[in-house]
Formats: C-alpha cells, sequence, structure tokens
C-alpha cells in the first residue's frame, strides 16, 4: 500500500546554505542551472500533492470500511440478542405494562411508550399495530402555553391504531375554561367524538 | 421431594410446594401420580432453574394466581410495573439471564415471576426514544425507505426524535 516518493531535488539546505555564504560576484553559478532545480522542486511538489491526495482518499475509503464494518458488527450482535429469542405474546404482554400511558400532548416521543415502541423494528412496530389495546390508554394535559404543533394528528393515529378497543383517557385541564386554545378544544371535540369506546375517562385539574 | 433435570443434564431436588409454583410441573405430577422418576425440563440450563427455583423457594406458600386471571383484565385492574424490593434484587441481573429466566418463567408456566420480567423490561424500555430502546436491546433498524420515511413524517413534532 505504501508507495516511496522519490524526490528529484537533493534537498540539500546545507549545501545551499553553505553556497550562499561563499558564492559572491563572479563565482555565483549560472542561471540555468538553479532554473533547472526550481523546476525540479515545482515538480516534485505536483508529485507531493498528488500523493496527499492519494492517501487522502484511501483514507476516505478505510473510514468508510469501517463504518461499513460497525454496520455489519451492529447486525451480527442483533442475531444473538436475548430479546429476539422471546415469543410474540411474551413480547406483548411486555408492551403491555411498558404502554400504561401515552402523553400524546408531550414534546418527547419518549413519553409515547406505544408510538415509542412501533418505531424500534418492524417486528416490534407489527405488533404493536395488530394490538389495538396498546393505544388505547391516553393522557392529554392542556397546555397554558399553546403547543408549536397540533397534536390532533397524533391523537386521531392512537384513536385509529385503537380500533375499536375501550379507551382510558386521562385530561389535565386548566383551572379557567377561557384558557382553552382552539387546539384544545379541537383534542377535546375527538375525545368527544369517541365517547362510545369511553372506558375510563378522568379529568384532573392543573394546580 | 420432586426431581428436575435440566437441559444440561444436571439434577435439582426441590420441595414438592416449592416445585408445585410451576403450573406445568404441578400438572405434570399430577399426572405421573405418586412417582420418584425425575422431570425433564429440557428448556431450562442449570443456572436458570437454580435463579427460578430460588424465586419459588422465596415465594412458597403465596397464593397461586387463578388460571383465568389473564383473560379478566377488569375495568380496574391497575396497570403497575410496580415491583417488591426483594423481586427488585432477585432479577438484578444481565439481559441474557433476564430473558432466559423470563423464557423459563413461560414455558414452566409461574405467572408471577414471568410478571417480574416482563415488568422489568418493561420499565426499561419506559422513557426511552426507538433508538435508545434500539442500543438497549441490540436491535437493528430494519425498516424500509418508504416506512422510514412514514415514520419521520409521523414523528416532526417529536424533540428527541
Amino acid at each position: 500500500m505504501a508507495r516511496k516518493l522519490h524526490l528529484r531535488s537533493s534537498l540539500d539546505l546545507a549545501g545551499l546554505r553553505a553556497r550562499w555564504r561563499s558564492e559572491h560576484g563572479p563565482a555565483v553559478h549560472s542561471e540555468a542551472e538553479t532554473t533547472a532545480a526550481l523546476a525540479d522542486v515545482d515538480k516534485d511538489i505536483e508529485d507531493c500533492d498528488a500523493e496527499v491526495d492519494r492517501l487522502q482518499s484511501q483514507i476516505i475509503f478505510i473510514r468508510n470500511q469501517r463504518k461499513r464494518l460497525e454496520e455489519y458488527k451492529t447486525c451480527l450482535r442483533f442475531l444473538r440478542s436475548p430479546i429476539r429469542k422471546i415469543p410474540n405474546e411474551t413480547l406483548l404482554r411486555i408492551f403491555d405494562f411498558a404502554c400504561d400511558m401515552n402523553e400524546i400532548t408531550s414534546k418527547k416521543l419518549s413519553a409515547m411508550p406505544t408510538l415509542s415502541i412501533s418505531d424500534v423494528c418492524s417486528r416490534w412496530r407489527n405488533l404493536t399495530q395488530s394490538n389495538p389495546i396498546l393505544w388505547s390508554r391516553i393522557h392529554i394535559e392542556i397546555q397554558t402555553t399553546p403547543p408549536s404543533h397540533s397534536r390532533l394528528p397524533l391523537l386521531n393515529l392512537y384513536l385509529k391504531c385503537s380500533r375499536n378497543s375501550p379507551l382510558t383517557f386521562e385530561i389535565t385541564g386548566p383551572t379557567d375554561e377561557r384558557d382553552l386554545t382552539l387546539y384544545d378544544l379541537a383534542l377535546c371535540a375527538a375525545v368527544a367524538t369517541h365517547s362510545n369506546r369511553w372506558r375510563n375517562l378522568t379529568i384532573f385539574q392543573a394546580e | 421431594m420432586v426431581t428436575l433435570v435440566t437441559s444440561d443434564n444436571e439434577k435439582f431436588t426441590a420441595d414438592k410446594e416449592v416445585a408445585e409454583r410451576s403450573v406445568l410441573i404441578k400438572n405434570m405430577l399430577e399426572d405421573v401420580g405418586e412417582s420418584d422418576q425425575p422431570i425433564p425440563l429440557p428448556n431450562v440450563s442449570s443456572s436458570v432453574l437454580k435463579k427460578v427455583l430460588e424465586y419459588c423457594e422465596h415465594h412458597r406458600g403465596e397464593p397461586l394466581p387463578a388460571a383465568d386471571a389473564d383473560t379478566t383484565q377488569d375495568d380496574t385492574r391497575k396497570r403497575t410495573t410496580d415491583i417488591s424490593e426483594w423481586d427488585q434484587k432477585f432479577i438484578t441481573v444481565d439481559q441474557e439471564m433476564l430473558f432466559e429466566i423470563i423464557l423459563a418463567a413461560n414455558y414452566l408456566d409461574i405467572k408471577s415471576l414471568l410478571d417480574v420480567g416482563c415488568k422489568t423490561v418493561a420499565n426499561m424500555i419506559k422513557g426511552k426514544t426507538p433508538e435508545e430502546i434500539r442500543k438497549l436491546f441490540n436491535i437493528v433498524n430494519d425498516f424500509t425507505p418508504e416506512e422510514e420515511a412514514q415514520i419521520k413524517k409521523e414523528n416532526e413534532w417529536a424533540e428527541d426524535r
């Protein structure tokens, strides 16, 4: 892989220094000699640049190989990951415990275990989507400052995935109804639309 | 006393009352009647059975859950992932052993132990992003580019996506 760089120039700096000190006046060598030496140096510099380019592309290649090896390692580890041995029904039991409540007005995916789990891998996504009960426990917090995004699409996703399951809602509301924004009213209206599926509706008043 | 033989051919003896916390073993004993025959457990290794018996020994005498407990998820059933102090200490094992215990509890039909294992894994999952979950359990993201695009669109709003 390593290629030796052959320089035309002698790089004899000590010799040059000696000549500066000793060659004056008529003793100075011909211009032609230094012109040839300078041309060699320019070619050497070009060679060096070309070599740097070659090595840099090699570094990029090696870095890419390394990245691919890391990915391959992750896949190999996955093959022996103990969680893969767990049968679907047991995995669902785990999900059922993990998805006890989904804070759909949170700004964080990690506060919505069902959605988070469904985004892990295809097996987990298929399992969550074929189990409506996991999408049926929803917490809505009516915020005093309006959210930057409407949460209606998210609530609708949960309502759709929960299919015909009985729903458990927890709603934390403001103390004054004048605090409700249009976003909040839309969420409440969607909750009301599914009143035939309510199993539990608990309303907390914010402190 | 009951003799149990593990997948790696190790013999364990346990009190009938302890072994019968496993519904599988209880049914087997009922089927064969009074017998000194050892019970083979080809799906459980000795290191795992040792842990399982430790659990059954600690919980001996406690009432067993009703057989139909799973199907009667009533409205008031409180979904809790609380685990008692002893159980928590017991289940503080590496990931491989944790899943082996879950598999054994499932096979041996020991519901309370299965729940301790499942709740422990559930607690590990809770409060994590999909990427954090993948990292924790060495899971590969195997979504197609189309699925990936859909997920990205669904989660635009999330700060921690």
